[in-house]
């Protein structure tokens, strides 16, 4: 849930009630009153985890110094990161950090680079220069094992990428037991658990060409979370979906969020994104164009094109 | 039973009385006169030889006797390697007389007409044995064998083998008897006494040295021949430096002293020496008006039935025709013009053409396809015609006629139309200047060359010049009318042409419209036909000639394609050749004698024409250099052929029905060290060939004989005929024994051993009487597949493709995944440079090069010096092409799997391998599936080149099949049939595979 007060812009909180925004936000706050507990419980749970990857990560050969300046809560750190196609420079320097539990939703018009950015930060794309730590390690040292940095990193595709030659369980549990993860029983344990989550329980020994849309996503995230990941990144999960369909992964997008789940999602769904984001990017001509939470972002616009893009899509 | 044995004894007493009468013809027939000793010379009383020309054959007793007359002067002697060349210089008065062995000279008057052969004999002599007196044991016992050396003509074809005539001679060679002897008999000669004693080829031979062979045979002692002056055989006789001598044809005189101590034997040759003269044969009677068929030619009588006949319109050959047109024997096309006709002939849209004999000669002599029967159709005189009751004109036309015969102006006339080439056109009848009265109109039908026709717009011909000549004669102009033939009469008739004259006969019908002066020229009606028959070696020109690829045959035949004289098809295996040429797609083929009369007696819709081709012999091919195996097999030879063992392989093999079969050669029991390996091509009967699935023939017989002698074991590597050399060039064998000629060519890449045996070319046509029994479809089918078991060749060989497909297959599979992934891991990760670099040579070079060729390197190069099966080979081979190919598949098919999949597995923490494995593999192997299965049905169908290294496979069965039935059709399509039923079978197996995958994704 939002962390408001993690954000390092300083900016005081306003508990007046102005708009309806303002009001969910209340009624938000509320929940992330009883949810900042439970998640600094979670927190706890996996400071120890991070501090032993912390320490992993210290070990290993290259290790650098962690930037930031609470290096417990920072799961991502970026800096300065580029990338060019060809002669197309996509990114010309993108630089932030993505807290642990923190919400990042990319906004922007197509090919403005924010499936890049986000590809790059597992190593999909191999950025050209710039540094991406995850957990404090830098996983663009060649040394990485980025298998290994991967396995705490889930991704979920706009075309879902289900494998067609397993069934629906087969595809959660695939990823799991063939690591080590977890032995073949309590990965179909987990499996069940998270088809239940999801309702499509009936679906286990399902193919994916028999599965919706709707369902297949679905079961592409949870897919993603049997591996029991630190950061979701979504790369526009509900463009290829149809419209009635849009709303039962945006839901269980908002579950996993209000979950204390650290994501980055690139969407065009704006409405989620208010909703469910702590913090929007905007970007454009390869750098962080503007940066704000949701209200400042979409309320306020400061960045021209930011006005611009947002009085076409709104 | 009385009866039985009553018959019996009058069978017998028939027999007895059938036995002495020949008995007693041999014994009157033969000069068994003990005459003594001197040969005897008798002069030709009748006809004098002094001052006369006279031609002799060299070599032969004639040249001998009559050298003498040159020496002193008397007569100019001309010397003549054959008798024909004697003969003609005879015919032609270059000599006055020849002097011929009487049984020669008997021959040529009889085959030349107007040969006069002299009874009196220029010269007769006898020949014997001399034997030194006290040597009465072997005297008698010499002619005892003599006597049965006459008897059973043995004498005689030993004679005749030397001096008979030009066809007759080197015919029937004595072949010395392969029997144990004990003891020798030495034989005195003088070596220049041809064809008695002489030596040839370092040996002796002659005459005299064959009947001593023969004696010796009998008595079963060697001959052991010395040489000697002809004034010494005599004394070395009784010197006992030699037991026998022979004189043979040598005149000398033995001195009396000698001739007491000399016994001689019976006489085993007489020489009868004839002279022969020549006059002309009288020129040829009178022409008679009736048409009279003149037996002068052997040719029967050509037959009519069915066949199309093609005339000009309105002659003769017209009104024959029509005949068998009316009674219904035969069709008849009518053209205008001759020339029509004769066109429709060549382009066989007519059987044959009736028309007069110079025309036809005219026609004939311009196009070479085209030939008149020796029978002539008939025999006409040609008339001019005039209006009936026209006497006065007639008259005068008779009488100019009779004076232009007299003086010689007619035959002038009709030479200069029709002649040799020399005399036609050099005396042109000149019209002469004289008084003209009055016109003569001509009526004549200018399209009928030489009598009339149109020359430049002019109207010439030996007609024209004739009537010019009788205008000339009669002091009248002359003016020629041209018509249609059948215009002519009607023009005279009606007054619109005072005489016709178009090489006309006279025939009752025209009679009864006009009257005919008298006959002017005779001519024959002839028939043409197509003639497109080849008779001898000249007729080869224009045609196509069927030879097999890299025999002697292929190399003499290419001369003929270079420059330009024939066309020639080459076909790899013999039978091939012979299939082309039942089907008539060539006109002929060029074999070996042997192996052609193998096919000939299998086939009788072909036949081997009378003038041989060449005259060759085989030799085995060794590896250059490799001399001391040479000179063991050379040894080996000397050895086979003195023990006679080669002749009783080949007569095993090509001897009469009797002796076929007879003797095989049995292999000896020695001990063996090494292995004499020897590549053939066994598709050569009866010298080497496949019989129920083992290669037997003459040369592997001889083969098995020399490795007996030489102590090895035989190997036999069956190949194509071209790669004989190259295997042996390559080591991959020692010896090459296929029937093959010794050539230039050859000798640049091999040795030779001496030759075995020799040989004829031959030329195989069609042969047109036989319409060849064709046996029905189901007769072809038991013919080719069951009789003899035909169908295992298919059976084995099937299961020998499949077997290589299958094993080729999965190396093609392994190799190929390897080589796709590193391909792929290279494509996608950047590693692995060097082996992919590797990779991608290899399939450069794979799919670049034909299988037949990789096959080929394979075989002769990687697997040269390793003696391993060709299975193994094929395998190798067949998997390295394989697998390039499915390399590329699997990469495709790799490359076809979504990205996305990819990178969700990567994204999952799977390592690169892991999500290859387990994610994109699966996925891959249904896109690959239906590519992968071109591949195998590809496979499968390009292990038919499997024959290129022998290897027995499918294809090369259905080959074997073929060349031993001579039916293409058959095996060919059953070889396919069995081909696509198994890629059906494969095909639907994968359909149902594909589907099963297909169904776990749903």
């Amino acid at each position: 849930m939002k962390n408001k007060k993690k954000n390092a812009a300083g900016k005081a909180e306003v508990n007046k009630p102005a708009s309806k925004t303002e009001e969910k936000k209340l009624t938000l706050e509320k929940a992330a009153e009883s949810a900042e507990t439970a998640k600094e419980a979670a927190a706890e749970r996996t400071a120890p985890d991070n501090a032993g990857k912390a320490s992993d990560s210290g070990s290993k050969a290259n290790a650098r110094e962690k930037i930031g300046p609470d290096k417990k809560d920072v799961l991502i750190e970026v800096a300065d990161l580029r990338k060019s196609f060809g002669d197309h420079k996509v990114l010309r320097g993108i630089t932030t950090t993505i807290s642990k539990g923190e919400v990042v939703a990319l906004i922007g018009p197509s090919g403005c680079g924010k499936s890049t950015f986000l590809r790059s930060l597992n190593l999909l794309e191999t950025p050209d220069s710039g540094i991406v730590r995850f957990e404090g390690t830098d996983i663009t040292d060649k040394c990485v094992d980025i298998n290994k940095m991967r396995e705490k990193m889930g991704m979920v595709f706009q075309q879902f990428n289900l494998f067609p030659n397993m069934t629906i369980k087969k595809n959660i549990m695939l990823a799991p037991v063939k690591l080590g993860k977890m032995t073949k029983e309590q990965a179909e344990k987990k499996a069940d658990e998270l088809l239940a989550r999801i309702g499509l329980s009936d679906k286990a020994n399902a193919y994916p060409m028999s599965l919706s849309g709707g369902q297949k996503q679905r079961v592409a995230i949870v897919r993603a979370l049997a591996m029991n990941p630190d950061v979701m990144l979504f790369d526009e999960p509900t463009s290829a979906l149809d419209p009635e369909m849009v709303g039962e992964v945006l839901s269980l997008i908002k579950d996993l969020a209000n979950s204390g789940m650290t994501m980055v999602i690139v969407t065009h769904e704006m409405g989620f994104a208010r909703e469910v984001a702590d913090r929007v990017m905007f970007i454009n001509d390869g750098v962080i164009a503007e940066e704000n939470p949701p209200e400042e972002f979409f309320g306020a616009p400061q960045n021209p094109r930011l006005k611009d893009f947002l009085s076409k899509v709104l | 039973m009385v009866n039985s044995s009553r018959t019996k004894r009058t069978a017998a007493a028939i027999m007895a009385l059938l036995l002495t009468a020949l008995c007693f013809t041999v014994l009157f027939n033969t000069p068994l006169v003990y005459a003594e000793g001197e040969n005897d010379t008798q002069q030709a009383e009748e006809y004098e030889l002094s001052g006369k020309n006279v031609g002799v054959q060299l070599g032969t007793v004639g040249e001998l006797r009559v050298r003498p007359y040159e020496e002193t002067s008397r007569s100019s002697v001309e010397y003549f390697y054959s008798q024909a060349e004697a003969v003609r210089a005879l015919t032609e008065k270059r000599i006055d007389c020849i002097v011929l062995d009487e049984s020669s000279i008997m021959a040529v008057s009889q085959q030349n007409e107007g040969v006069n052969v002299i009874e009196k004999e220029f010269s007769m002599e006898e020949y014997r044995f001399l034997l030194k007196s006290d040597n009465k044991e072997l005297l008698n016992k010499m002619n005892k064998a003599l006597k049965t050396l006459k008897d059973n003509k043995t004498l005689e074809s030993i004679v005749k083998n030397y001096a008979g005539t030009d066809a007759e001679k080197g015919k029937t060679p004595y072949k010395k008897k392969d029997i144990e002897r004990t003891g020798t008999i030495t034989l005195a000669v003088n070596t220049s006494m041809k064809p008695y004693a002489y030596i040839e080829n370092g040996t002796f031979v002659g005459i005299d040295i064959d009947v001593m062979q023969a004696v010796c045979d009998i008595l079963k002692t060697e001959l052991a021949v010395t040489v000697t002056d002809k004034e010494r055989i005599a004394s070395s006789v009784v010197w006992e430096t030699a037991d026998v001598g022979a004189m043979g044809a040598s005149d000398y005189k033995i001195h009396n002293d000698v001739k007491k101590e000399i016994s001689f034997t019976g006489v085993y040759a007489t020489s009868v020496q004839k002279i022969a003269t020549y006059t002309e044969p009288e020129p040829e009677p009178e022409p008679s008006e009736e048409t009279e068929e003149e037996p002068a030619s052997e040719e029967a009588a050509y037959d009519f039935k069915g066949k199309t006949i093609g005339v000009q319109l309105g002659t003769t050959g017209d009104i024959y025709a029509t005949d068998y047109e009316d009674d219904g024997t035969a069709k008849v096309e009518r053209y205008s013009k001759a020339a029509d006709a004769v066109q429709a002939l060549k382009q066989k849209k007519i059987d044959c053409v009736i028309l007069d004999e110079q025309p036809a000669l005219n026609f004939v002599q311009r196009n070479k396809d085209i030939k008149i029967l020796k029978k002539e159709f008939t025999l006409e005189d040609y008339a001019l015609c005039l209006k009936k009751g026209n006497k006065e004109l007639l008259d005068k036309v008779n009488a100019a006629i009779k004076k232009l015969k007299e003086d010689g102006t007619l035959a002038k006339i009709i030479t200069n139309y029709i002649g040799t080439d020399e005399e036609k056109g050099a005396a042109p009848y000149e019209k002469k200047d004289v008084k003209r009265n009055g016109t003569l109109v001509v009526a004549t039908n200018a399209e009928f060359p030489p009598y009339e026709y149109v020359d430049n717009g002019k109207i010439t011909g030996i007609d024209m010049d004739m009537m010019q000549a009788v205008c000339d004669e009669l002091g009248m102009e002359l003016k020629i009318e041209n018509m249609k033939f059948d215009s002519i009469i009607a023009a005279v008739n009606a007054g619109k042409a005072d005489i016709g004259a178009a090489g006309m006969t006279v025939t009752d019908e025209r009679k009864k419209n006009v009257d005919f002066s008298d006959s002017y020229t005779t001519s024959k009606q002839v028939i043409i036909v197509f003639d497109d028959e080849i008779d001898s070696v000249d007729d080869l020109i224009g045609k196509t000639i069927g030879v097999q690829l890299g025999t002697t045959g292929d190399i003499y035949a290419t001369d003929y394609e270079n420059d330009g004289t024939a066309k020639v098809e080459r076909y790899s295996k013999a039978a091939d050749a012979v299939q082309a040429l039942k089907q008539k797609k060539i006109d002929c083929v060029i074999l070996d004698e042997q192996p052609a009369k193998s096919f000939v007696l299998k086939n009788n819709d072909i036949r081997i024409i009378d003038e041989e081709f060449t005259l060759e012999d085989y030799a085995l091919c060794l590896k250059k250099g490799n001399t001391e195996l040479l000179d063991k097999i050379n040894a080996a030879l000397k050895k086979l052929k003195e023990d006679g063992t080669i002749s009783s392989i080949i007569t095993n093999y090509i001897g009469t029905d009797e002796e076929k079969g007879k003797s095989p050669y049995q292999k000896k029991n020695v001990e063996r060290q090494g292995t004499l390996v020897v590549a053939t091509n066994a598709e050569f009967p009866p010298y080497e060939y496949v019989d129920n699935g083992n290669i037997v023939g003459i040369d592997m017989d001889i083969m098995q004989a020399v490795c007996d002698e030489l102590g090895m074991e035989l190997k036999i590597e069956n190949m194509k005929f071209d790669s004989i050399i190259a295997a042996v060039d390559a080591g991959k064998a020692d010896v090459g024994a296929a029937g093959m000629t010794v050539t230039e060519e050859r000798k640049k890449n091999v040795d030779f051993s001496d030759p075995y045996t020799t040989s004829k070319q031959v030329i195989i046509i069609h042969n047109k009487e036989a319409d060849g029994e064709t046996l029905n479809f189901w007769e072809k089918l038991r013919q080719n597949f069951i009789d003899q078991d035909r169908w295992r060749y298919l059976l084995d060989g099937l299961g020998t493709t499949l077997m290589i497909t299958a094993l080729s297959i999965l190396i093609g599979l392994l190799l190929g995944t390897l080589i796709a992934v590193v391909r792929t891991v290279h494509d996608q990760n950047g590693k692995l440079v060097i082996l992919n670099f590797i990779c991608k040579l290899y399939l450069t070079i794979i799919r670049g090069t034909p299988a037949v060729l990789q096959l080929l390197i394979i075989y002769y190069g990687v697997f040269s010096a390793v003696d391993v099966s060709k299975i193994v080979v094929a395998v190798v081979a067949f998997g390295l092409n394989s697998a390039a190919y499915v390399a590329e598949v699997i990469r495709s098919g790799i490359n076809a799997v979504d990205k996305g999949q990819f990178e969700a597995g990567r994204c999952l923490g799977l390592s690169y391998k892991q999500t290859m494995s387990s994610i994109i593999m699966p996925q891959a192997f249904k896109n690959m599936l239906p590519a992968l299965l071109n591949e195998v049905i590809a496979l499968l169908k390009e292990t038919a080149i499997c024959g290129y290294i022998a290897l027995q496979d499918l294809t090369m069965g259905g080959d074997i099949i073929r060349s031993q039935t001579f039916d293409a059709f058959l095996p060919l399509i059953a070889v396919a049939i069995i081909y696509l039923i198994i890629v059906i079978i494969l095909t639907r197996i994968v359909t149902v595979l594909e589907r099963r995958l297909k169904k776990n994704e749903k």
